[in-house]
């Protein structure tokens, strides 16, 4: 018989507006090689600030990250919408959503689908997050996660403290490892408790 | 669904991982060269892994004698009991595994279930594909 592993249930949790300030989109200019693109930023490096587009169950909205100071924000870089692995690391953290982040935390998942593209998936799946549109790989060539020779992103979670550092990172998110989840809940508990 | 996950790219060497097998041992799940191997990453949740069981059957029982069979069952959502009572309550005959560490899914770069990967006598991988209408009669007929 295989050994036991524990595992804990969460309630869905509806989506919560979150106060995100008025702003522009960035400038894009065009999608970089990923020799081209800046390393990510490491644990305790102050978390690159970014404008865009997000979208929720309710519609579009501008998402800064300097607009979050003074919260836990925790960045999630995926490769597509809708996508299998994509789907499951998403709908695992609706799922779990009070288990893994709770209160007081602002989780921002990026990739670089359209806009349309997010509402429709964040109604669909009654997401209680916002997904942030990253059409050119900007953002996710600022914290170095662009899948190497392909037009996506990679899948990397990032933890920023109140203070706009970063707390952690993972820079191989495992989509379909339990592991990868309790890590990155106990670096948001961590983060919230400073 | 669309498809711009990663998995282990075609003609790399396929790599060994250590899972645990039905009695709760570790063990190496190691290509051996001269034999072909398929390898299913599933779990007892994944509606195309459901659907993708008869065809698994099927291909066991025509080349399981010829080559290598190994599904092995990640560690999310899921306990490796349910997954025994799974494999019991549905008759699998093929050898199932659990990946405890996540080190198998890490190392085959798997981010859905339902992910097959077939590996040829050469060790190197031969084919990869995900959901349940996958022909892995004719992707294994390749490799033998």
């Amino acid at each position: 018989m295989f050994r036991m592993m524990k595992y804990s249930a969460a309630a869905m949790m509806l989506a919560a507006p979150i106060g995100l300030a008025q702003a522009q989109s960035a400038p894009m200019g065009g999608m970089k090689m990923a020799a081209e693109m800046p390393a990510a930023p490491t644990v305790g490096e102050m978390a690159p600030d970014f404008t865009a587009k997000g979208a929720n169950m309710t519609g579009t909205q501008d998402v800064s990250l300097k607009a979050l100071r003074g919260q836990v924000v925790v960045l999630a870089f995926y490769p597509l919408d809708r996508s299998s692995g994509c789907t499951h690391e998403m709908t695992k953290f609706r799922d779990e959503f009070s288990t893994i982040f709770g209160s007081g935390a602002t989780v921002l998942p990026i990739s670089e689908d359209s806009v349309e593209s997010h509402v429709g998936w964040a109604r669909d799946a009654k997401f209680p997050f916002t997904l942030v549109s990253d059409t050119k790989g900007q953002i996710a060539g600022q914290y170095g996660s662009m899948m190497t020779g392909r037009p996506y992103a990679s899948r990397t979670v990032f933890v920023i403290g109140k203070d706009g550092k970063v707390m952690y990172r993972d820079m191989k998110f495992g989509a379909l490892d339990q592991h990868a989840y309790d890590a990155l809940t106990a670096a948001v508990a961590k983060a919230k408790a400073e | 669904m669309a498809q711009a996950d990663e998995g282990i790219e075609v003609g790399t060497a396929a790599p060994s991982v250590v899972v645990l097998n039905a009695a709760g041992k570790s063990v190496a799940v190691t290509p051996t060269l001269g034999k072909p191997m398929l390898i299913e990453f599933w779990a007892t949740w994944c509606e195309f892994c459901e659907r993708l069981e008869p065809t698994m059957k099927t291909v066991y029982g025509k080349y399981g004698n010829k080559v290598q069979f190994a599904a092995i069952a990640v560690n999310v959502n899921q306990t490796p009991r349910r997954v025994a009572k799974h494999v019991q309550d549905r008759a699998l005959k093929y050898p199932v595994y659990y990946d405890e560490s996540g080190k198998a899914v890490s190392a085959y770069s798997v981010a859905a279930t339902s992910f097959v990967v077939i590996i040829g006598k050469d060790g190197k991988v031969a084919y990869t594909g995900v959901g349940d209408k996958q022909d892995l009669d004719s992707a294994i007929k390749k490799v033998l």
